[in-house]
């Protein structure tokens, strides 16, 4: 195997873990019905895909262990064992080695070693009959470091005319042909042959150290086979060997298949996408300084071309943000295992519901998003849910749930985590944000329960009792918020003591272009993300009042909303800037709560291009970006969250 | 030297057509009406070939299968079975077994495949 294969990897690589995703889901299924077929097929199948692919590639140790885990499935296929909890974890262990040993070998490593795991496999594999057959699975007496060298084979078979039971003769052909190397592929697939989908001719594509005469002799000594034909393959038809599994016509009628094979698709590098949405940005800028050149020549037929090229440009940058949308399911799908194995640990007994799996999120914000999401399920799972006889006395079901739901709430993504525990005590919250010194222990009264809440995600705080090794002590909801933050999103937490408590995370759709309302004050252009914005009003719509003291407009309804000053946020105001009686009024809402900002002049809707701030500003309260005007200003885009935290 | 056979199948009808081919190509034939009787007559006469009927009273052709093998891995066994029962074959290799037969059978491809099989070692 050489550098030709190496253009083969991403594709060995993306489509290896889709594959460990099934069999860990398989498994996990499995697990909660041991009497379900479907989900051991869907193990059995993977690993066998694996193997195929691993031994084109070359990954001997990937194709070895991987056949061991088929083997053992196909125990549990043949109901000689059944699938009880050891056997799904050591399964389940035997994935994470898989996992492990494909990134050292596709990284040229050799440190992973699976012979511990391979023996585990084999002892297990090996309670099938008691003193049962010695007959070991084909490709097993082969040791797989050899199997995997060698060269490439193209075998094709045809059988006798009129020859009884096919699919068990092209069986015996293929066990013959699988005892000199490994079976890389079938064509038809093996499940076709089986069913005997095939005329009097199929193909197997073998790597092996044998010469291909003794490879034709090998499966000529079949009985009722009348040819055999040996032919080497070149590099680049290995290529369809490892895609082969998923364009197959057999793949896509297999139920448990990754999706992929749906529609048709082409892997592209996240840079390439990248450089495409910087570009995509760039027009955009452009063109709107080209609006404000055409407003000053007021030429009709210049007008019309740019009505077209807005148009255009709408719809390549929808098509462009489209590429970069990914389902959530795409990084939720490996938190029921993670769920599952530190519940086993604390000895508790956890359901985990997942919900909008099919929701799609840019996928720089996705990819961000994981570790927070992360430590909330293990906040959940260590501090939430109490062990099953502490619910028992408590009235409640044993098994606790934790659901992780995925929605889109207008231009946001809203996801939550809850779950059905012993949820927050705000006094125990108050108490300790006062003993480390984070609140005045006298000023409870001007808090209220919601903000008490929101202090778990104040720096240095750390519900827990005592530190776990699951979610540590201290370093947690501060980071969670953080980054969520960062990412231009906001955080609320809700409990009901003993009933359990919830997190949602409102995150904006993508990160590279928002819809924004542009807003001034003197000369200075600040952006808002539209997405927050509920309402403006004019100066003559609102009427402003003081509570407790502090300034609020007062809506139609009669609902009294706190007021802002944009200029007094910013620190420009001037003595004699207006006051906010000839200011229009942005209702924006902060996390939960509406509040109102008051600007001296509204500019209009706009897409803008988001410019991450230099690191040297990041953190810096109240905006989170930048973006380039078309007349080649700068504009800040404001951040709602901490935006109002500047009053203080 | 004469290779002996021992041919397993509850039916006399069968047992008597494979002895007929048999005997003509000078194989010495003995015979055994089931399962649990193939296991004995086996262990009694170590023939060099078994042909095994798939579907026996008593004990099935798979089971004496198993049997005979793991009292001797180099035991050669060819199954004989009717049409539709791929997947008990295809277990039959499995378990060893070195080929098999689909009933009803022409004379020639018998004796073929017995050859064939007497010609290989039985994996062990």
């Amino acid at each position: 195997m050489g550098d030709d294969m190496s253009a083969y990897k991403d594709v060995f690589l993306s489509e290896s873990a889709e594959y460990i995703q099934s069999i860990t889901d398989g498994l996990l299924a499995l697990e909660s019905n041991p009497n379900d077929l479907e989900p051991v097929e869907t193990v059995f199948r993977g690993a066998h895909s694996l193997k195929g692919m691993a031994a084109a590639m070359g990954y001997t140790r990937t194709q070895e262990l991987t056949h061991k885990m088929e083997t053992l499935m196909e125990t549990v296929r043949s109901r000689v064992q059944v699938a009880d909890h050891a056997l799904i974890d050591l399964m389940l262990r035997a994935t994470d080695v898989v996992r492990d040993v494909i990134a050292d070998e596709s990284s040229g490593g050799d440190t992973v070693e699976i012979d511990t795991t391979v023996a585990a496999l084999v002892a297990r594999s090996e309670l099938r009959v008691a003193g049962g057959s010695s007959e070991e699975s084909p490709s097993s007496e082969v040791p797989a470091a050899d199997a995997a060298e060698g060269s490439l084979y193209r075998a094709k078979v045809t059988l006798e005319e009129g020859c009884v039971l096919k699919g068990v003769r092209a069986y015996m052909a293929i066990k013959r042909l699988a005892h000199m190397g490994a079976v890389v592929e079938t064509i038809p697939s093996a499940r076709e042959i089986e069913d005997e989908q095939f005329d009097r001719s199929f193909e197997v594509l073998l790597r092996t150290k044998t010469a291909p005469g003794a490879v034709r002799d090998a499966a000529m000594g079949v009985t009722e086979v009348e040819d055999v034909i040996v032919e080497t393959v070149e590099a680049s038809a290995v290529a369809s060997a490892v895609e082969g599994p998923l364009r197959g016509p057999a793949a896509r009628k297999s139920r448990s298949m990754p999706k992929i094979a749906e529609t048709q698709t082409v892997r592209i590098s996240i840079g390439h996408l990248d450089a495409i949405v910087n570009l995509v940005g760039e027009l955009v800028i452009v063109r709107s300084r080209l609006d404000r050149v055409a407003e000053e020549c007021r030429r009709a037929d210049l007008n019309d071309a740019l009505d077209v090229l807005e148009r255009i440009s709408v719809d390549l940058q929808q098509e462009v943000m489209q590429t970069r949308m990914v389902p959530v399911g795409n990084i939720f799908n490996r938190f029921p295992r993670m769920v599952r194995d530190l519940a086993r640990d604390l000895g508790k007994d956890i359901q985990l519901d997942m919900g909008g799996l099919d929701i799609e999120l840019d996928r720089t914000v996705l990819d961000e998003i994981g570790d927070p999401i992360v430590h909330l399920l293990r906040n959940s799972i260590d501090h939430g849910i109490e062990i099953p006889e502490e619910r028992r006395r408590a009235g409640k079901p044993e098994r606790g749930t934790i659901s992780l739901h995925a929605e889109r709430e207008r231009e946001q993504i809203k996801i939550t985590v809850s779950d059905d525990g012993r949820g927050l005590d705000t006094e125990k919250i108050w108490d300790k944000a006062a003993e480390r010194g984070l609140v005045d222990r006298h000023s409870r009264d001007s808090y209220s329960d919601q903000d008490v809440l929101m202090l778990v995600c104040m720096p240095g705080f750390s519900t827990a009792e005592k530190a776990t090794r699951i979610s540590g002590r201290g370093v947690g909801m501060d980071v969670v918020k953080g980054k969520i933050e960062y990412l231009g999103g906001t955080i609320t937490v809700n409990s009901v003591p003993g009933q359990g408590m919830s997190v949602s995370l409102f995150l904006p759709l993508t990160l590279a272009i928002i819809q924004s309302l542009l807003v001034a004050n003197g000369k200075r252009v600040y952006a808002l993300p539209l997405g927050i914005v509920e309402e403006v009003l004019s100066p003559d719509e609102v009427r402003l009042a003081t509570v407790d003291s502090r300034p609020v407009v007062v809506l139609r309804e009669g609902t009294a909303v706190s007021l802002h000053r944009l200029d007094v946020l910013c620190g420009t105001a001037t003595g004699d800037a207006p006051g906010p009686d000839h200011h229009h009024m942005v209702l924006m809402r902060s996390g939960d709560e509406l509040r109102a900002l008051a600007v001296e002049h509204l500019i209009g809707r706009r897409e803008i291009v988001i410019k991450p701030l230099s690191p040297l500003f990041r953190g810096l309260l109240g905006f989170s970006g930048a973006t380039v005007l078309g007349d080649g200003g700068v504009a800040l885009i404001l951040d709602p969250r901490t935006l109002f935290q500047l009053e203080a | 030297m004469s290779r002996s056979v021992l041919v397993v199948d509850d039916a006399a009808f069968m047992r008597m057509m494979i002895r007929d081919i048999l005997t003509r190509e000078g194989y010495v034939i003995h015979e055994a009406v089931n399962g649990r009787d193939a296991i004995e007559k086996y262990a009694e006469v170590r023939p060099d070939l078994v042909t095994m009927d798939i579907t026996m009273p008593e004990m099935s052709g798979l089971e004496a299968l198993r049997a005979i093998r793991e009292a001797d891995p180099a035991a050669r066994v060819l199954m004989v079975s009717a049409m539709g029962q791929q997947k008990m074959i295809v277990e039959a290799l499995e378990y060893g077994a070195m080929d098999f037969l689909v009933k009803p059978f022409q004379p020639t491809k018998v004796l073929e495949t017995v050859k064939k099989c007497l010609q290989s070692t039985a994996r062990a």
